[in-house]
């Protein structure tokens, strides 16, 4: 957690094209965003506007066709798969929609995936696993196994994990989606503490204007370029007339 | 059903015409390997019977069988009897015709004037001489083929050089066949002489190989055939000619059995490759296929397209195999000739493959087509309630839901137990094929059954070794393996069957060639084998040798002892067997329960003979007991002294008589080879020994050739084995190969989290990798006793049933680690494929959102 002053990624005139069947499909266009060390920035736009683009572009998963992303100051197109990855398990935790877990391996394993992949100690290991399992509510599921989760479960999990690695950046895709209001709420307290409490950063892809007022900043994305952006009022702000809600 | 197949095979089909060529090839492989190697012995067989027919003429009896020959005399009584028109001797045997090239043609002698020439029509038909009363008058008078004279540019008038019973004799053309009754019969290649001139030839004496009967046309076979066997009192046999190919096929059993269990490793070997393509094909349409089914095609009619589809694959698949095998028959079937000539006297065949061929072939192909599909399907489509049921059984897999595979293999093992303790001494040629083929099946099943439990336990186990330690991969490796085994059952089958088979093939050359090399060195007493020139191997169909060029070797200087053996073709109990009689010399004979001194002179005095361990095994003779042979005078008993392994003669068996006997009894002083022992300290034969064996065009091979020629026959058998274990090896890593990339493809989101959560491409590599490694070290470790279980199976019981040959059992150590070995590394080597695409496939894949 090394950043610059300026933000933990950074995003400069970021382009995306996709070689599509007949034509270039044109995914970001002059995208530039700057993510703050504690800031919490949730992102609207309809789909096919960018929105996952972005996080992976931010996560190192794809790379710019033009442009630059920066994670804690290091360009992440310019770095080879070990040193991304090495970014990734300890500075970057990415929650997806649906599909977070591992089917085959127990819970704990779950969270502990980008520690062992960093070459962490057992114990250790097991004492931060616990841990965090402790803080979502589910230390007694350790040794279960994703199929016997609930979605709200399942995604608590994912949390745990982006808890456990001391991230300070967290990407997160939707991950209310698919939960009902009352957990989906749960969800976002969850993220809003780690931003209040542990002043990390916190990128959040929603549909939903709710979740969307949550942020310090929403932004609106269209056709791979931002719309709109307003500051947010924290929880339950009423974001009814901002762009891209809806 | 239609617009499935026009909607969905077809563009897949231009998508990716590489696959369905393949699963052709698989399935054509199979059907060729069934159509070349029953088909090369059944056209043998068939031709042997078609040249008997035909030369049976319209004959209706056979007397003689093929062998010690019988007394023309008998003829004479025989067309005496009530119902019998006429009757006929006739020569039968295979010559050699010298040159540049020796050949081998089948020699026909027939009285041309006698009831032959009245009654045989083929004959009558096809033959044209010249000069009637020259043919007739003089010795060297010889019908050619028409083909054959044709091929070797021979005219009238012109001569030909055969091996006579005392050397090269010329022979002179005097008429030449036309006609397709008797070239077909022979494929051309065939020599007609007189009667007595052929007699004269082969030093037969007045035996003829065959008496040929007519039966009067309203005379009942049967009655005259008991009348007949009265008459004859034992001094021959009487057949027909369906009984003769019957004996024919015998002949050769051993060969034909194993040639049959070849072909049913490429059946199941096309199985696997089938079952790769299937399987790959129905998971990249299950998308599809789920959206057809939602949207109300039944998943009945979508599995009838599936099958009318593979349906479609094999039927292709059997057409080019049928062409394949027929090409691969007609490129072999010299060979086979070459190798089957030791026992059946069959110089030439025509490619006559036969229907039962084509439908064992058709069935084995369609029946692998259904299975792959059916089982592909079951596997990679489920139905709803079959995945719950899944997940209940993998949420609560604490070993309990396992039960019915261990209860399946334990039913396997128990099948196999039974079947072992309950084998017959042998079984007629389809029964023994099948019951070899079910018991080493079940075998390899139950291992296979095992292999995905197995795999999980060693899955969970590795996972909590791997939990306790740093890492990534290893945890991740062993968490796939022990939480989903299920997707490893046929990977890892294949794997077992490839490595079984491979270990079965070494541990049985290995056995045979440590009994078999063991037994030369005693059997190989003597310096050197005296045999006609490239006959060394020949045993029933050697050409015959005049006993004076016995005396000849024996008078030579550098020559010790000479010991004359003849090598005939005789009944026992109606069956043929292999009398060979050997001159008493001071030269032990190893026997197996008694020492030769203690039976020397019983034996030498004619009182008793030995049994080769497989007939006594057979005919479950013992020592002591008494057996009874057809001779030429009526039946002679003689008491088993004592039994010997022969590994030169598997099919008929052996009874070794003293050569005074013999000759004495049979009224043949012929012989077949000479064993030689020469002087102390002499280095070689010398000049005297190199005179004989060029006058006579004979050959000499020393022991230490004999040793290394024999060694080389057992090994070169085995070839084609090797072959078809090393495309079983390479289908069953390809299976492996093809499960790793499906299971990547399958496993694309996973990746994506893991991508994401900072595990490097080189991690999951690894992870890839491990899991290969570990259904490697499974299948591997499985497969190496399932191979040693086979091996048991295979020698103890399997090869006393075929050849009635007892190996001492032998298990190699060094080939069972080099296949581990070999399996890990090529495991891992799987492992790296998919492993990298895994990470390109990763970094192309994008989350849906
Ligand atoms: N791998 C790809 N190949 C081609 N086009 C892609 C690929 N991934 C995304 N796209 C296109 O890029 C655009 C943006 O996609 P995405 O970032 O997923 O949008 P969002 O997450 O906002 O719905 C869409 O038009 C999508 O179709
Ligand atoms: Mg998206």
């Amino acid at each position: 957690m090394t950043g610059t002053a300026e933000g933990i990624a950074e995003l400069r005139d970021v382009h995306v094209t996709y070689p599509g069947r007949s034509e270039q499909v044109h995914a970001l266009r002059g995208l530039s965003l700057t993510v703050r060390r504690g800031e919490f920035i949730t992102v609207m736009g309809p789909s096919g506007s960018g929105k996952t683009t972005m996080l992976n572009l931010i996560a190192g998963l794809e790379r710019p066709t033009s442009g630059s992303v920066c994670v804690n100051g290091q360009n992440m197109a310019k770095l080879n798969d070990t040193a991304a990855s090495v970014i990734r398990r300890r500075d970057i935790s990415y929650v997806f929609q649906f599909f977070n877990l591992l089917p085959r391996l127990p819970v704990g394993e779950n969270v502990a995936i980008p520690l062992r992949a960093d070459g962490i100690g057992v114990a250790e290991i097991r004492r931060r696993t616990r841990d965090v399992l402790e803080k979502v509510g589910l230390a007694d599921r350790i040794d279960g196994f994703p199929d016997e989760l609930s979605g709200g479960e399942r995604q608590r999990v994912a949390i745990a994990r982006a808890l456990a690695t001391n991230a300070g950046l967290i990407l997160a895709d939707e991950p209310t989606g698919n939960l009902d209001t009352r957990r989906g709420e749960e969800i976002l307290n969850i993220f809003r503490d780690l931003v209040e409490g542990e002043s990390r950063s916190i990128v959040l892809v929603t549909h939903d204007h709710r979740a969307a007022a949550y942020g310090d900043r929403m932004i609106s994305l269209r056709d791979g370029q931002i719309a709109d952006e307003v500051a947010g009022k924290h929880r339950g702000a009423d974001v009814s007339d901002f762009p891209g809600a809806g | 059903m239609n617009w499935l197949l026009r909607y969905l095979s077809v563009p897949d089909l231009r998508r990716a015409p590489g696959r369905y060529a393949l699963s052709v090839v698989g399935i054509a492989i199979g059907v060729a390997t069934i159509v070349a190697t029953l088909g090369v012995a059944d056209s043998v067989v068939h031709s042997f019977e078609r040249s008997m027919a035909t030369a049976m003429g319209s004959a209706t009896l056979r007397v003689g069988s093929h062998g010690a020959g019988v007394d023309l005399e008998i003829a004479d009584e025989l067309r005496a009897q009530d119902g019998v028109r006429g009757a006929a001797g006739i020569i039968h045997r295979s010559v050699v015709v010298t040159g540049d090239e020796d050949v081998r043609l089948t020699l026909i002698g027939v009285d041309m004037v006698g009831d032959a020439a009245k009654f045989s029509q083929a004959l009558r038909e096809s033959v044209s001489i010249a000069d009637e009363v020259e043919f007739l008058g003089a010795p060297d008078s010889v019908v050619v083929s028409g083909s054959w004279a044709a091929d070797e540019m021979l005219a009238l008038a012109d001569t030909l050089t055969v091996m006579a019973v005392d050397g090269p004799r010329e022979l002179v053309v005097r008429g030449v066949t036309r006609g397709a009754a008797l070239e077909a019969a022979f494929g051309g290649r065939f020599l007609l002489m007189d009667l007595p001139a052929a007699q004269l030839l082969l030093g037969n004496g007045s035996a003829v190989d065959y008496i040929d009967v007519w039966l009067d046309e309203d005379a009942a076979v049967d009655v005259v055939r008991t009348r007949l066997a009265t008459v004859l009192e034992g001094r021959a046999t009487i057949l027909d000619s369906g009984e003769l190919a019957r004996r024919a096929a015998s002949l050769i059993f051993a060969v034909r059995v194993f040639l049959m269990m070849a072909g049913f490793v490429a059946v199941v070997v096309g199985f696997f490759i089938l079952y790769n393509t299937v399987s790959t094909v129905l998971r990249q349409r299950r998308d599809s296929i789920q959206l057809l089914h939602a949207l109300g095609t039944s998943r009945r009619s979508i599995l009838s397209w599936l099958l009318v589809e593979s349906v479609l694959i094999a039927t292709l698949g059997f057409a080019v195999g049928v062409a394949l095998g027929r090409a691969f028959a007609s490129i072999s079937i010299e060979g086979f000739i070459a190798t089957s000539g030791a026992f059946l006297d069959q110089p030439t065949a025509r490619l006559d493959v036969q229907w039962v061929t084509f439908f064992i072939a058709a069935v084995s192909a369609l029946s692998v087509a259904a299975l792959a599909t059916i089982i592909g399907w079951k596997r990679i489509l489920p139905t709803p309630e079959q995945q719950v049921r899944a997940a209940m059984a993998s949420a609560d897999a604490q070993g309990g839901p396992n039960r019915w595979v261990y209860r399946s293999a334990i039913g396997c093992f128990a099948a196999v137990a039974a079947l072992v303790v309950l084998a017959p001494r042998t079984l007629p040629y389809y029964p023994l094929v099948f019951y070899l083929l079910t018991t080493l099946g079940i075998v390899l099943f139950g291992f296979g059954v095992l292999s995905p439990v197995i795999a999980e336990w060693v899955g969970r186990r590795g996972f909590e070794w791997a939990v306790r330690r740093p890492g990534f991969p290893a945890v991740h490796a062993f968490a796939n393996v022990g939480r989903d085994p299920g997707g490893l059952v046929i990977a890892a089958s294949a794997i077992v069957m490839a490595i079984a088979s491979t270990l079965a093939v070494f541990s049985l050359t290995t056995s045979l060639e440590r009994t078999a090399l063991a037994w030369i060195d005693q059997h190989f007493t003597s310096d050197a084998i005296v045999t006609v020139k490239g006959q060394f191997l020949q045993t029933f169909t050697a050409t015959s040798i005049s006993p004076d060029v016995l005396a000849q070797i024996r008078d030579l200087d550098d020559v010790r002892i000479a010991q004359g053996i003849r090598n005939v073709e005789i009944e026992y109990e109606g069956e043929p067997v292999l009398l060979r009689a050997i001159d008493m010399v001071p030269a032990a004979m190893e026997l197996n329960e008694v020492e030769w001194s203690s039976t020397e002179d019983a034996f030498g005095r004619g009182r008793g003979v030995f049994v080769s361990e497989n007939l006594a095994h057979w005919r479950d003779i013992s020592v002591g007991s008494t057996i009874s042979l057809d001779a030429p005078a009526g039946a002679r008993e003689f008491t088993v002294l004592g039994t010997f392994a022969d590994y030169l003669n598997s099919a008929p068996g052996v009874i070794v008589i003293a050569r005074d006997t013999y000759t004495r009894v049979w009224g043949d002083s012929r012989i077949n080879r000479v064993r030689v022992w020469g002087r102390p300290g002499a280095v070689a034969l010398g000049d005297g020994m190199s005179e004989v064996v060029e006058r006579y065009h004979l050959e000499v091979t020393p022991v230490s050739v004999a040793r290394a020629s024999f060694a080389e026959f057992i090994r070169g058998a085995f070839s084609s084995v090797y072959a078809m274990v090393g495309i079983a090896l390479i289908v069953s890593f390809a299976g492996v190969l093809n499960f790793l990339l499906i299971a990547v493809a399958d496993r694309i989101d996973e990746i994506s989290v893991l991508r994401a959560n900072g595990v490097s491409a080189y991690q999951i590599m690894l992870s890839t990798m491990g899991e290969a490694g570990i259904v490697g070290a499974v299948a591997a470790v499985l497969g190496t006793v399932a191979g040693f279980a086979a091996s048991v199976i295979i020698i103890t019981v399997g090869v006393p049933m075929v050849t009635g040959w007892f190996f001492d059992f032998h298990f190699p150590l060094l080939p069972p680690l080099q296949v581990f070995v070999g399996a890990m590394v090529f495991a891992f080597a799987a492992g790296l494929i998919p492993g990298v695409q895994a990470v390109r496939l990763s970094a192309a894949s994008r989350r849906a959102g």
